[in-house]
């Protein structure tokens, strides 16, 4: 199908859909929110130590969360199908990230082909009131990057989701980099393939 | 004990099959049957086997694209009605001919219902490929489908 950007009005749909969608959502104190994904990411460091295992532990659980969301997602919204990358990207951007953290995304940074962009968050619930210490190659919110990652892998897409900018290590912007890497055909169980 | 009395009844249900996006069984509830063909396996492959060509054809076939994930089949002895979400989920759900679009109902089923009752909880796994053994989903299944007028 023919790669497009975004028209801005079907953004705005988006956006508005977010924002209604959000407003309907029930909701949890913040500073709740915050101190229990802190929490979480403290215990983390001490059972782990080594950095990268915690950001590749946050990302695999991202990924299992990813996985539910997924559905709530699609029965809230009522978004069904995407006719591009792009238009999946801006449903993410706009819709999800509205609906489920309250906080306005970006799309930016497309790559020729539209198989990859980039999600600016300039606010981060999950980030709030947390300080890193300096030259620490921890991210964070990196459980963002799995959710992204399981989600989408339900609606078969295979995707990678990292972060190259985070506000906590210095960046004036969260950004997290969304490539495409391939659409995964239908599968089916065992049970079916042997007849 | 039926839905409906004859004299009133509109539409009759007689069965429900939820299937995940690899064709696993994940729910089955069966209402007004003939008890002589029980429900197995077998029979739950060759309904999402052929839900599964259905769809290809469909999607082969068709000039427009779908817009939202219903489909159903009139057969001379029943309707097949089989909601499809992007996640890869279906929901089907067979009546008998008197039914009309069960588009918003089966919906509900997934939206209000499903997700509520199974994916959110923390006793459920999206990996899972068993039957779901959910007392909650059944209960708010049966509450639902029983205060539906048209099943009435």
């Amino acid at each position: 199908s023919k790669q497009r950007s975004m028209s801005s009005a079907s953004s705005n749909a988006n956006a508005r859909l977010g924002e209604q969608i959000w407003q309907k959502m029930p909701k949890m104190n913040a500073e709740f929110f915050t101190l229990t994904y802190g929490s979480l990411v403290v215990q983390l460091v001490k059972d782990l130590e080594d950095v990268q295992k915690v950001n590749e532990q946050l990302e695999k659980m991202g990924h299992s969360i990813g996985m539910r969301l997924v559905d709530e997602f699609l029965a809230k919204s009522g978004v069904t199908n995407c006719s591009d990358f792009a238009e999946t990207a801006d449903v993410i951007a706009k819709v999800a990230f509205k609906m489920f953290l309250g906080v306005a995304v970006d799309v930016t940074s497309w790559n020729a082909e539209k198989t990859a962009c980039s999600l600016l968050l300039y606010d981060n619930p999950l980030a709030d009131y947390v300080e890193l210490p300096v030259n620490v190659d921890l991210y964070y919110s990196n459980i963002l990057c799995g959710v992204i990652r399981g989600a989408l892998e339900m609606v078969q897409l295979r995707v990678e989701a990292y972060f190259v900018r985070d506000t906590l290590r210095g960046d004036d912007v969260n950004e997290i980099r969304l490539e495409l890497k391939e659409r995964i055909k239908d599968e089916m169980a065992e049970e079916y393939r042997r007849e | 004990q039926p839905l409906a009395p004859p004299a009133l009844a509109r539409t009759m249900i007689y069965n429900m099959y939820i299937f995940n996006r690899l064709g696993h069984c994940l729910y089955y509830r069966e209402w007004h049957m003939n008890p002589q063909r029980p429900n197995d396996e077998e029979k739950q492959r060759l309904v999402y086997g052929s839900l599964y060509s259905l769809n290809e054809l469909v999607q082969k076939m068709a000039s427009v694209k779908p817009k939202d994930g219903m489909l159903t089949i009139k057969t001379n002895v029943f309707t097949m009605h089989q909601f499809h979400t992007a996640s890869g989920m279906r929901f089907v759900l067979n009546t008998d001919n008197n039914a009309g679009d069960l588009r918003q109902n089966m919906y509900h089923i997934y939206a209000m219902i499903w997700v509520e009752c199974v994916v959110k909880s923390p006793l459920w796994s999206p990996a899972s490929t068993k039957p779901v053994d959910s007392p909650l989903f059944d209960r708010q299944l049966q509450t639902y489908l029983e205060g539906l007028s048209c099943f009435r």
